[in-house]
């Protein structure tokens, strides 16, 4: 099966800083795919790259086989990107915000009206959907902005950090939001540093370290390959034995 | 560029920015207070100053030995309050009433007056002598004892007696307006007291009443009122209504670009697809209409309060096209100033990093205005090209009724001009990721030129070249003026318009063949090339100059730059001038760099909008439609023959055929156009058909993809 997401030989420097060195990776329909790495290891930088926000010094992306560089506009149309750190306008009502990239992504008038009634019923909205965005708790913020990714039924979700900065309950609603689209086929590469979601979620998981990439495989294959009981002692086993290399 | 996308990101914008209360204090809060506080509330405050002045009496020391008749018109004023010697030292009583004083010396001008100085009304007079009497009244009226002293020097009281010269001074202080008052009302009555005793002179000798004036003088404004309040409102309100425009996209551009990273919605849009030049659209919009709102509303509530003045019989009378036509010359202020904006706030990371971007930004934008609110500044041709003070002289020739079409023309040209390169520098700030995602850029990476081996320049590289090459043409030419005809055809030809494409094309590395066009034609678009370049001229001279006639000054200009009257330039040299140069230089960058970069705009816009620039580059309001449409004609033979060469062909001899007929008087007695204005309908016709036959050859030519 041809993977919806691809990525071959990523390379990102900025000025004499090299972010991310190298790196490849696949995602196939219903797969959701976890990007583990500490803080500064390169996973926003790599999911920019891959969103078509940012533009590697080196390396291809390509979305359902279109290259980020050729097709930026029809590549981007596939794309649902969230991150943590991802705001909303704050004088604009959720449903006003879901209008607006409604018509961004050119999506028809009609079939828009539907499509935000459902993400507002589905993602529990209906009480906040016509308040400004500037008077949201973070959790309703985060619901809107998942109501944004999902908007245009992208086949490719890139989610940075989307539970970062959440409480335990908003942040199980992303998670279980998430869970959702792998059953509708899509793509997801998600990334955290939260474990415990990496283990629950993630069909496959890549560990991320100073921009390259140690190692990947499911749980199972990373905790037989390390020898460690979770994923936390097999991610600190594969940092550590590479810094002692 | 999608325009769908570009107004869904523009509509979202303005409603953002206009549910900030910032935008909107700025837009419609500080015009409906600032201009009612400024006019009405200064004019109430003078008024009620001027009142209480008025009702106050004056309280004035007399020093010195008056005539009785002076001190009883005093006392009998009403408003004087008199108090004989008060606060005078004894020792000046003492030599006042001795004798002992003089008055200071007449005061004559110090200087023999120069040329300048007379031509401005200037008269040089020296200080006021500091004199014992001064020194002496001065602490007296500082201290706020008196508001005046009048001295008596002495010989007064004889002298009014003995029909010879006395003097009188008034001591006062100009700073408070009581003292002044007191002044005023001294002088009124000391006048009136000499007039008086010159009557009784001028009765006792039986001499005429005119001897003692000999010449009385009259002086009569023959301003009317709107020229009059035009001129003050003109001076300020260019300078006011600038800043107004400024202050009003200021904060929009800073929220929509820094204030964006701050919040943390940059990153939101971007991830959407749509392009960098979709959303500078969107926002340069925005920021622009709020600024005009702001304008809009700054020139109601400024049209309202003066219209209210005037119903009190104040002297703001002006008309509502004043107020229309510096709406319309303010819009390209407000395009200029929203991309500037735009662009300079896009590289801040907050909203205050924005506002210490934009702060000295707006104040060296703002502070050359005060130049043209000096009357000596006009609007000529050296001023009509400087940014922003451009358009404030022309606000000011607009409100006295003295801004000519030419002068309109060429002010709107060059701030487009300018508002043309400020987009474009927003648009090239825009497409730096590293800026729309809250990094730093350098301003070398943003101009580092990059080369491109093969290509062809693109839109914004060729709308760069023309801005550039138009103002550098147009203050070349006024340096050049005095060099002479020849000299200043050749340099502004080859060396505003020719050299800068050339250095271009081998700089980036442009793939001359393609940008420039430089091809052979073929044979049928050779012959249309010269059956247009025979014929097209008589379109231009006998259809679109009826449109708009030019003035009969601008055609004896003509006459002389073309050296027409010139019976001494061999009739090669005027070809080889004016229809051979411009055939190389102006076709090399009009048809060759120009189009070839406006390519990608597709066919009919390229054409229309590279026809646009090349009557624009004309800098003249009447030269405009047919330069447009000559350069139409070549655009679009260009095109189809993909050779600069039946452009050139075109331009040569459109112009030499003109510029031949216009100088030979054998050839236009013989054409029968000895004494017309325009060219007659019969040649008009037949060039027309020539040019149909022209075109036509062209149709049948393969299209260039």
């Amino acid at each position: 099966m041809e993977p919806l997401l691809a990525a071959e030989g990523l390379l990102r420097r900025f000025g004499d800083v090299l972010a991310v060195d190298g790196v490849s990776l696949a995602v196939h329909p219903g797969e959701i795919v976890g990007l583990l790495g500490p803080n500064g290891a390169g996973k926003t930088t790599i999911l920019r790259m891959l969103a078509g926000i940012l533009r590697p010094t080196s390396g291809t992306v390509r979305i359902h086989g279109l290259d980020m560089q050729e097709a930026p506009l029809e590549a981007k149309q596939r794309i649902g990107f969230l991150s943590g750190d991802t705001h909303l306008y704050q004088r604009l009502t959720p449903r006003e915000v879901l209008e607006y990239f409604g018509r961004l992504y050119e999506v028809p008038p009609e079939r828009l009206a539907r499509r935000i009634d459902e993400l507002v019923a589905q993602l529990e909205m209906s009480s906040f959907a016509a308040r400004p965005c500037s008077t949201l708790s973070s959790g309703q913020k985060q619901r809107a902005n998942i109501a944004r990714a999902f908007l245009h039924e992208p086949t490719v979700l890139i989610l940075d950090e989307p539970t970062a900065t959440l409480d335990v309950v908003s942040g199980q609603f992303i998670i279980e939001a998430i869970r959702g689209q792998k059953g509708a086929g899509r793509a997801v590469l998600f990334s955290t540093h939260i474990m415990g979601e990496a283990e629950y979620l993630c069909d496959r998981i890549l560990l991320l370290h100073e921009g390259r990439l140690l190692d990947q495989g499911t749980l199972a294959e990373l905790l037989e390959r390390t020898g460690c009981a979770n994923l936390t002692d097999a991610f600190l086993e594969r940092i550590g034995r590479r810094e002692a290399a | 560029m999608r325009f769908s996308i570009v107004w869904t990101i523009f509509r979202k914008e303005l409603i953002d920015s206009l549910r900030d209360r910032r935008t909107l204090i700025m837009m419609v809060g500080v015009p409906l207070l600032l201009y009612p506080l400024l006019v009405i509330g200064a004019a109430k405050l003078q008024e009620s100053q001027s009142e209480a002045s008025e009702a106050r009496n004056s309280k004035v020391a007399l020093w010195g030995r008056f005539p009785a008749a002076l001190v009883e018109r005093l006392k009998a004023h009403g408003k004087i309050e008199v108090y004989e010697w008060l606060g005078a030292p004894s020792r000046i009583r003492l030599d006042l009433e001795a004798g002992r004083l003089s008055p200071p010396p007449r005061r004559v001008p110090v200087a023999p007056r120069t040329p300048a100085a007379e031509k401005q009304g200037e008269t040089k007079a020296p200080p006021e002598p500091d004199t014992a009497v001064v020194a002496a009244a001065r602490p007296v009226i500082l201290n706020r004892r008196v508001e005046a002293v009048l001295v008596a020097w002495p010989g007064l009281a004889e002298a009014s007696r003995a029909d010879t010269l006395g003097h009188v001074s008034v001591l006062y202080d100009s700073v408070r307006a009581d003292s002044r008052k007191a002044q005023e009302r001294l002088t009124e009555e000391a006048n009136a007291f000499r007039l008086g005793l010159v009557a009784d002179r001028v009765r006792a000798r039986s001499l005429d009443p005119g001897f003692a004036t000999a010449v009385e003088m009259h002086s009569q404004n023959v301003a009317p009122p709107d020229r009059r309040t035009g001129m003050l409102l003109g001076s300020v309100l260019g300078y006011m209504l600038i800043l107004i425009s400024a202050m009003g996209g200021f904060y929009s551009a800073i929220d929509l670009t820094a204030g964006e990273k701050e919040r943390g919605t940059m990153q939101t849009l971007l991830c959407a697809p749509v392009r960098s030049t979709e959303i500078i659209g969107g926002k340069f919009l925005a920021v622009w209409v709020i600024s005009l709102l702001a304008t809009l509303a700054n020139l109601a509530s400024m049209g309202a309060t003066f219209s209210r003045v005037a119903a009190f019989g104040g002297e703001m009378r002006m008309t509502i096209g004043a107020y229309a036509l510096t709406l319309v010359v303010l819009l390209p202020v407000s395009f200029l100033l929203s991309a500037l904006f735009l662009a300079v706030a896009a590289f801040a990371k907050d909203f205050k990093d924005g506002q210490n971007y934009l702060t000295p930004l707006l104040m060296a934008l703002i502070m050359p205005l005060f130049v043209a609110a000096t009357p000596q500044v006009e609007l000529n041709p050296w001023t009509a090209f400087v940014p922003l003070v451009n358009i404030a002289l022309l606000i000011k020739a607009l409100f006295v009724s003295e801004a000519k079409p030419d002068a309109i023309f060429l002010t709107l040209l060059s701030s487009a001009a300018y508002a043309m390169l400020a987009i474009l520098l927003a648009a090239k700030v825009f497409e730096r990721e590293a800026v729309m995602l809250g990094g730093r850029e350098s301003l070398r990476g943003m101009f580092t030129i990059r080369r491109r081996p093969g290509e062809t320049p693109d839109p914004s590289l060729a709308l760069l070249l023309f801005a550039v090459v138009l103002v550098l043409a147009f203050y070349g030419s006024l340096l050049l003026s005095g060099a002479g005809t020849v000299v200043s055809i050749l340099v502004i030809q080859y060396g505003f318009f020719l050299l800068p494409c050339l250095a271009i094309v081998a700089g980036i590395g442009f793939s001359a063949r393609k940008t420039l066009a430089l091809r052979l034609p073929p044979w049928r678009g050779l012959l249309a090339a010269v059956l247009l370049g025979l014929s097209a001229w008589t379109l231009a001279a006998g259809l679109l100059v009826r449109l708009l006639p030019p003035p009969e000054s601008m055609i004896k200009a003509f006459e002389k730059i073309f050296l027409l009257r010139e019976e001494t330039v061999p009739l090669w040299m005027i070809w080889l001038l004016f229809a051979a140069t411009p055939g190389l230089c102006e076709e090399i960058l009009f048809r060759g760099f120009i189009q070839s970069g406006l390519r990608g705009l597709g066919k009919w816009p390229a054409l229309l909008v590279t026809a646009l620039l090349f009557g624009l580059a004309h800098s003249s309001i009447y030269r405009l439609l047919p330069t447009m449409a000559l350069g139409l004609v070549i655009g679009y033979t260009v095109w189809k023959t993909r050779s600069i060469v039946c452009g050139m062909i075109i331009h040569a001899l459109s112009n030499g055929v003109a510029l031949t007929l216009a100088r030979s008087e054998t050839l236009v007695r013989e054409l029968g156009l000895k004494g017309v204005v325009f060219l007659p309908w019969s040649i008009t016709l037949a060039g027309g058909v020539v040019v149909l036959v022209g075109l036509l050859l062209l149709r049948g030519l393969p299209e260039e993809t």
